[in-house]
């Protein structure tokens, strides 16, 4: 072997790898929950029995698109998703429509469920959470760019958002076109529901079952779980494998100091 | 009971034993990883890309030849996952070669003067290779810094082995000449 040639291998040798992260665990967890799934399948008569009993609701959905058609109906803790042949039109994210900027412990004081964040120990407190309390139980949303460190925990345009899960159907509702892939799936043995691909809609619903229209925005990637009686949302432009190491680093915050 | 084998282990994991394959993948994912690291020079990017090419493997494991080696087929799934991340993320280019740290190791004997200068031809050479163009900077990265043999380097990044003879020798000598004026 020619000189360049060793140098290069020197070098490889000597290049500081980050340590290899645990896939496999990562990777075997991932198939255990494709194979609930599988099993879960079963359950999928009931959903089109539940799908056919809210069709008679539909025609009272405030879908501008007259052509949007119920094709498939899911469901977690309140929030119900709603297969459209075509995606409704909504404004993308703006931070000032997902309520007002207060201290973590703020929120976890005035909301009636134990909030869940990333380790804080790790990773810091972000410098504000969103709160809206016109939902039932109080929103709270942690968007990354609350934190100091832009590598960590929810990096690029990424939010975490949480609501009092509710036996209610009508709490919030999302709207995926055929271009949304939808998948389904479990976190920590929770149903889940994994959104990528085109951008799909989600809004809040009042009393009445209309859509909250100030709520109504477009959503890229995200992955929907109920957990501890909280809905979870973490949605923006990332994986799933990113998705699903966040949402099984969350924590139940410590009491507010 | 002896440790089972890999081919023993891939056909319990194609009849559905989710803790078998979890077993191929500890005994592949250094490999997966850092492969994934030196094509897009970002931890975090390279362990998404290697966790999605085990998901897709497992996927693909019903059209896997049986009598076929596991690693090169592995690598190239993991190669292709990071270069079409690659390619979707509009960032530019950062390699591992230009981030991460090439310390001379501890228990290297020599005196102190011999390794600051190994440290500087070292960090020469890494520049060198950041300016390679992209696909003699993989062939490269695969043959040289990861050490895969050449028909391993052709499988991973889906080249015939020809092709990555020709492209290493040229990337070989694009890197003399570009090292040439220092270290005349």
């Amino acid at each position: 072997m020619r000189e360049l040639e060793r140098e290069l291998q020197a070098l490889g040798r000597e290049l500081a790898y980050p340590p290899t992260p645990d896939l496999a665990t990562a990777v075997a967890a991932r198939l255990a929950a494709r194979s609930g799934r599988r099993q879960r399948l079963g359950l999928r008569p009931l959903l089109v029995a539940v799908a056919a009993a809210v069709l008679a609701l539909s025609a009272a959905l405030a879908v501008p698109a007259g052509r949007a058609a119920l094709l498939e109906l899911l469901e977690i803790g309140g929030l119900r998703v709603e297969r459209t042949e075509e995606r409704p039109h909504a404004p993308p994210l703006d931070e000032r429509r997902l309520g007002e900027r207060v201290s973590l412990d703020e929120a976890r004081r005035r909301v009636g469920y134990t909030v869940l964040a990333p380790p804080l120990e790790r990773h810091g407190r972000p410098h504000y959470v969103l709160l809206d309390e016109s939902r039932p139980g109080g929103q709270v949303t942690i968007p990354s760019w609350a934190y100091a460190d832009p590598r960590a925990p929810l990096r690029g345009r990424v939010l975490l958002t949480q609501f009092a899960a509710s036996s209610d159907r009508d709490l919030a509702q999302k709207f995926a076109g055929p271009e949304t892939r939808i998948e389904s799936l479990t976190v920590a043995g929770a149903p889940a529901l994994w959104f990528e691909g085109a951008p799909h809609v989600f809004a809040f619903r009042d009393r009445t079952g209309g859509l909250l229209e100030d709520t109504r925005r477009l959503v890229g990637n995200a992955l929907v779980f109920e957990g501890d009686g909280v809905v979870l949302r973490i949605e923006g432009a990332l994986s799933l494998a990113r998705a699903l190491r966040i949402a099984e680093s969350l924590e139940p915050l410590p009491p507010p100091r | 009971m002896p440790p089972a084998s890999e081919s023993e282990l891939v056909e319990r994991a194609r009849r559905g034993d989710v803790g078998a394959y979890e077993e191929i993948v500890r005994m592949h994912q250094t490999s997966a990883f850092r492969l994934a690291y030196v094509l897009l020079g970002d931890a975090a990017e390279a362990e998404d890309a290697a966790q999605e090419a085990f998901v897709k493997a497992h996927r693909a494991l019903g059209r896997f030849r049986r009598d076929a080696p596991f690693r090169p087929w592995l690598l190239q799934i993991a190669a292709n996952e990071a270069r079409n991340r690659r390619r979707r993320s509009e960032r530019q280019r950062a390699l591992a070669v230009r981030g991460a740290t090439a310390e001379v190791r501890a228990d290297d004997a020599s005196s102190p003067e011999a390794q600051a200068l190994a440290h500087e031809s070292r960090e020469v050479l890494r520049a060198a290779l950041a300016r390679l163009r992209r696909e003699e900077y993989e062939v490269v990265a695969c043959r040289y810094l990861l050490e895969l043999s050449e028909s391993e380097t052709a499988a991973a990044l889906t080249l015939p082995p020809g092709t990555v003879k020709s492209r290493l020798s040229r990337a070989l000598e694009r890197l003399r000449n570009d090292l040439e004026p220092a270290r005349a």
